[in-house]
C-alpha cells in the first residue's frame, strides 16, 4: 500500500468534512493558499513513522499525517473563530478507524492524535496573513516480509 | 457602483493579480476584502490621478487611442494591485520606515512621470492632443498686432504694449499715462 494511498484515503476522508472540499484540500501543495479558492485549507503531508514487529514475518507501520488547516487572517476575532470550527470539522474523521480502506491493510486504529500550538503565519511583506493549526493523525499500516536471504 | 467612463482598466484586470484574496468568491464582491465598490473607487482615483497627468501633458482624455489605452489600462491595473494588496491586515508593513506609506505617497508623480514619458509616444500614436506644445508660441505666427483684425474687439483683452507703439503717432504719452490712472 505504502504511504501515499494512505494519505489519500486520508484526502478523500477531509474532503467529507463539512467545509471542506476539493478546492481547498491537497497533498503537501501549499500553491493553493495562493488559488483564492477559499479562506481555509487542509493540507497534508508525511509526519513520523516507525515500524514494529509483530512475528518474525509480519509488522506494521506507525504512519504519521499532519493535516495543516490553514485560515486566512483578516481580523482579531472571527480568524480564530474560524480556524477553531474548521479543526472541529475534522473530527468526524475519527469515525473511521480503517480510514475507508476496503482491503484491510490499513488496521483499525486511525484517529487524531493531537496537535500543536495553533500560529499566526507572516508572509515577507508582514502579517499576519494566516493561521495554522497542525493535527496529526495516525494511522497503522501492516505488513509481511519474505525473506530473500 | 460601476467604473466611471473616464477610468482606464477593469475590476476584471485587477483580479487576475489578486485571485488569492478572493477567499472562495469567484469575484470581488460585498463579502470579499476589499469590496467590489471598494476597487471600484481604486480604479477610479488611479485613473482620476491619471487623466489630471496626462492632461498636464496636453493630451485629450480619456485616452481612447487602443494601443495609448492598453498602456494606461496597465498602469492603473498595477496601481489598483497595490491598493488591493493594502487592504490587506498588516501586509506592506516591514522593516523599512514608512514601507506602507510609499505606495501612496509619490502616486501623483509617478503618474506625471508616466504622462511625461510616453506622451510623445502616445501622440506618435495618434491620441488627440488639446493642449499642444505650441500653444505658448502661437502668437510668433500671427498677423502683426496692427494687423489682426480683433485688434478693436473690445471683447478681447489687449496688450497695452505693441511693436511700433512708440512710432505710432496716434498714440500720446498722455493716453498711456491715463490708462495706468485708470487702473
Amino acid at each position: 500500500m505504502g504511504y501515499s494511498t494512505g494519505e489519500a484515503l486520508i484526502l478523500t476522508r477531509v474532503i467529507a468534512c463539512d467545509n471542506f472540499d476539493a478546492n481547498n484540500t491537497s497533498q503537501a501543495n501549499w500553491k493553493i493558499l495562493n488559488s483564492g479558492a477559499s479562506d481555509h485549507y487542509a493540507i497534508l503531508r508525511p509526519g513520523t513513522f516507525d515500524v514494529e514487529f509483530d512475528t518474525i514475518c509480519t509488522y506494521h507501520i506507525n504512519w504519521n499525517t499532519v493535516i495543516e488547516v490553514w485560515q486566512r487572517y483578516t481580523d482579531e476575532t472571527t480568524s480564530q473563530t474560524n480556524l477553531y470550527a474548521r479543526v472541529a470539522d475534522l473530527f468526524p474523521i475519527m469515525a473511521y478507524p480503517k480510514l475507508g480502506d476496503s482491503g484491510g491493510t490499513i488496521l483499525e486504529w486511525s484517529t487524531i492524535l493531537g496537535g500543536e500550538e495553533p500560529e499566526e503565519m507572516w508572509i515577507k511583506d508582514g502579517g499576519p496573513a494566516w493561521l495554522r493549526w497542525k493535527l496529526t493523525l495516525a494511522w497503522k499500516e501492516q505488513g509481511e516480509i519474505t525473506y530473500a536471504e | 457602483m460601476t467604473l466611471r467612463a473616464d477610468s482606464y482598466s477593469t475590476t476584471s484586470e485587477v483580479k487576475a493579480y489578486t485571485r488569492h484574496l478572493l477567499d472562495g468568491q469567484t469575484a470581488f464582491n460585498s463579502t470579499t476584502r476589499p469590496r467590489a465598490t471598494e476597487l471600484e473607487k481604486f480604479i477610479d482615483r488611479a485613473s482620476g490621478v491619471l487623466n489630471a497627468a496626462l492632461a498636464n501633458v496636453g493630451l485629450t482624455i480619456p485616452i481612447s487611442n487602443t494601443t495609448a489605452k492598453l498602456s494606461c489600462d496597465d498602469w492603473v491595473t498595477a496601481q489598483s494591485v497595490k491598493y488591493v494588496e493594502l487592504t490587506q491586515r498588516g501586509v506592506g508593513w516591514t522593516e523599512q520606515d514608512g514601507s506602507r506609506i510609499n505606495v501612496f505617497a509619490s502616486l501623483h508623480k509617478k503618474a506625471l512621470e508616466f504622462a511625461r514619458e510616453n506622451a510623445l509616444g502616445f501622440k506618435r500614436l495618434g491620441a488627440a492632443v488639446s493642449h499642444k506644445a505650441s500653444e505658448g508660441l502661437k502668437f510668433t505666427g500671427e498677423d502683426a498686432t496692427e494687423e489682426r483684425p480683433d485688434l478693436d474687439d473690445t471683447g478681447l483683452r489687449q496688450p497695452i504694449f505693441r511693436r511700433g507703439l512708440f512710432e505710432d503717432s496716434s498714440v500720446s504719452l498722455v493716453d498711456v499715462s491715463n490708462e495706468e490712472d485708470d487702473d
